[in-house]
């Protein structure tokens, strides 16, 4: 068990600097999901806890202790790939044991520890087979039994769901969540999924081109993002984001053209155009307000998704209700005043009200 | 049968017929009487009636054959093992470490596989007197290892390329040295790649004329194919030990390929990815 600290880490290959100087804190068995788009760095930054990668700035620290120049062996971790990385010539047994077989350990505890991850992961079927004789998901559960036996102070898993199917992945995504409650061991995961990251994580961290744009709990990221990135990035479907021309505090109106505009609260005096965010879910479908016209209607059982048009500008809308609404049809739309967000629109910063 | 089955067998007939027949006719020339062999209008199957094996006795009788196999054993055998340990070990870093200056170096590698070994000879003599390595086994073996290493390097490249990086990385996780992740992670896995090195690098020192003819003066020392050529008199050749030598010398090249043959088949690496 191990608290690491993340301290204005840098990487640059030669002259091209991707990461920017990262910090982050990590509480000890803290789950936390490094999550955004691909080219963000966020795999880069977990290849260089784990030592596969050089820090060419800045300083790693695992409980105290600065890892910068340990070699992977000697970090105390253990890390699950995305594409598994088995020994094909090895059996199940002997790929979750290969550290204990490392460090010379004897059958009795080399038996016990393997025996007790097959328990946890239910691969006890499996002991004898070759990774090519296996499933994706039963491969997903040896490469993590590996981790479980190493017995580490932190697990590292990068992406380790995105060959999986989609009903496999909710599943192991769920199990995944399970034996962190189980183990208590600080885990720090590697996803592009949002889904993964809100479901899973003490906290996330949502980075792009090599920086952290936000960091927190799942929850405080959704409902008060920093920026358009973030607020854009987690929930699906995404943020809606309507370009309004300008904001009048006196009458406490945006107006996305002449014609068009609808009550915010924003009492800041705000010059020029602004960019006004909200969430499909807040959207209320009322007799009065802005006129929309449905553009696809895809109903998902549970809710129904819309995709409306205002002023030429699209915006998806998630009802709980089961609505009937052919394509072409002209409704209208409220935007609760308490559920807007407002960024500007040359950087996308958030304009706090 | 298809047309296009019909002429690709044809096609593979030919090319047996062609690459064998030399064969052929060396182990005839061997079991019939040279006369027989050089007349006008040859048999091409052999006359039982004429057939002996005698020539084979003969040459172990007449030469010193056992000696002469004992020593190309000794210089193929060792020139290829340290050959093959070399080129692993280059191969695997010239695959996992991409910098410009290594992979410049990797590409002077093959460049020398560019300068004929006639060229290197004259040099290696001078140098080899200077030192003491002239009319010495391991003097023989470093001329030969010159020979294989780059295009076993090469080859060994290609193996260590298809083997994905993950998995000395976890090995490295887990615990291991990166020489230990080599060792008991990488090298099994291709052993296909081991193999066809070995094979390559040992029929390449077996079937070396030209170091050994110069590198070697002592007669006790030579290796087959400088002892065989003293069935080439100056006045005549006789055929029929040439040739049986000849069919001998082929015997434990033709026992390496059975032995190993079976590493030679590939598919080792199967599984070791989620998408293979």
């Amino acid at each position: 068990m191990a608290s690491i600290t993340i301290d204005k880490v840098r990487k640059s290959y030669g002259a091209h600097e991707v990461l920017h100087g990262v910090s982050i804190d990590i509480k000890d068995g803290e789950f936390v999901t490094l999550v955004g788009p691909s080219g963000c760095g966020k795999s880069t930054l977990l290849r260089m806890i784990a030592g596969l990668e050089s820090i060419s700035g800045g300083q790693l620290l695992s409980g105290g202790k600065v890892l910068n120049d340990l070699a992977p062996k000697e970090r105390d971790i253990a890390m699950v790939f995305q594409n598994y990385a088995l020994y094909p010539h090895m059996t199940v047994a002997q790929n979750m044991g290969f550290s204990l077989r490392l460090r010379k350990a004897g059958k009795a505890e080399f038996d016990e520890k393997v025996n007790r991850a097959a328990d946890i992961l239910g691969l006890n079927d499996f002991l004898e087979r070759y990774p090519g004789q296996l499933s994706g998901g039963q491969r997903q559960r040896v490469a993590m039994g590996r981790a479980i036996v190493r017995d580490p102070s932190v697990f590292l898993f990068d992406e380790p769901l995105s060959n999986l199917d989609a009903k496999l992945r909710v599943q192991m995504r769920i199990e995944i969540k399970a034996l962190h409650e189980r183990l208590k061991t600080t885990t720090i995961y590697v996803t592009h999924d949002q889904v993964e990251a809100m479901t899973m994580a003490d906290k996330i961290v949502v980075m792009r081109d090599g920086v952290i744009e936000q960091m927190g709990s799942p929850l405080d990221l959704y409902d008060d993002p920093n920026n358009r990135f973030v607020a854009g990035f987690l929930g699906s479907p995404s943020m809606n984001f309507l370009e309004a021309r300008s904001v009048d505090p006196a009458s406490g109106r945006v107006s996305i053209d002449d014609e068009l505009s609808f009550p915010a609260a924003m009492s800041r005096t705000h010059a020029g155009p602004v960019t006004v965010g909200i969430r499909p879910e807040q959207v209320r479908i009322e007799t009065d307000g802005l006129p929309a016209q449905v553009e696809a209607v895809e109903p998902m059982g549970a809710d129904t998704h819309l995709v409306v048009s205002v002023a030429g500008q699209s915006m998806a809308i998630v009802l709980h209700e089961r609505i009937r609404a052919a394509i072409g049809e002209k409704i209208r739309i409220n935007l609760p005043e308490d559920q807007l967000y407002f960024f500007e629109p040359a950087n996308g910063e958030r304009i706090r009200p | 049968m298809t047309l296009r089955r019909f002429i690709s067998w044809a096609i593979l007939v030919l090319v047996a017929i062609v690459t064998l027949f030399p064969f052929y006719w060396m182990v005839m020339t061997a079991i019939m009487p040279t006369d027989a062999i050089l007349s006008r209008n040859p048999s091409l199957l052999p006359d039982f009636s004429q057939v002996s094996f005698a020539a084979f006795a003969e040459v172990f009788r007449a030469r010193p054959f056992l000696s002469w196999t004992i020593n190309s054993l000794i210089v193929s055998i060792g020139s290829s093992a340290i050959s093959l340990v070399l080129a692993t070990l280059a191969g695997y870093s010239l695959s996992r470490f991409t910098s410009r200056p290594q992979q410049a170096l990797g590409a002077s590698l093959l460049i020398s596989k560019l300068i004929p070994a006639t060229l290197i000879l004259i040099p290696l003599f001078i140098i080899y007197n200077n030192i003491g390595l002239f009319d010495t086994y391991i003097g023989l073996i470093f001329a030969n290892m010159t020979v294989g290493i780059p295009l076993a390097t090469w080859l060994m490249k290609g193996f260590f390329d298809r083997i994905p990086r993950e998995l000395e990385q976890a090995a490295m996780i887990d615990g291991a040295s990166q020489l230990q992740a080599l060792r008991i992670v990488i090298l099994p896995l291709t052993k296909p790649g081991l193999a066809a090195s070995g094979v390559y690098l040992i029929l390449t020192s077996w079937s070396e004329f030209i170091f050994a003819r110069t590198l070697i003066s002592s007669p006790e020392k030579q290796v087959l194919t400088v002892g065989m050529q003293s069935f080439v008199g100056e006045q005549s050749v006789d055929w029929q030990l040439l040739m049986a030598a000849g069919t001998l010398s082929v015997v434990p090249a033709i026992i390496l390929f059975i032995l190993l043959e079976p590493f030679l088949v590939s598919g080792m690496t199967k599984g070791a990815l989620s998408a293979s």
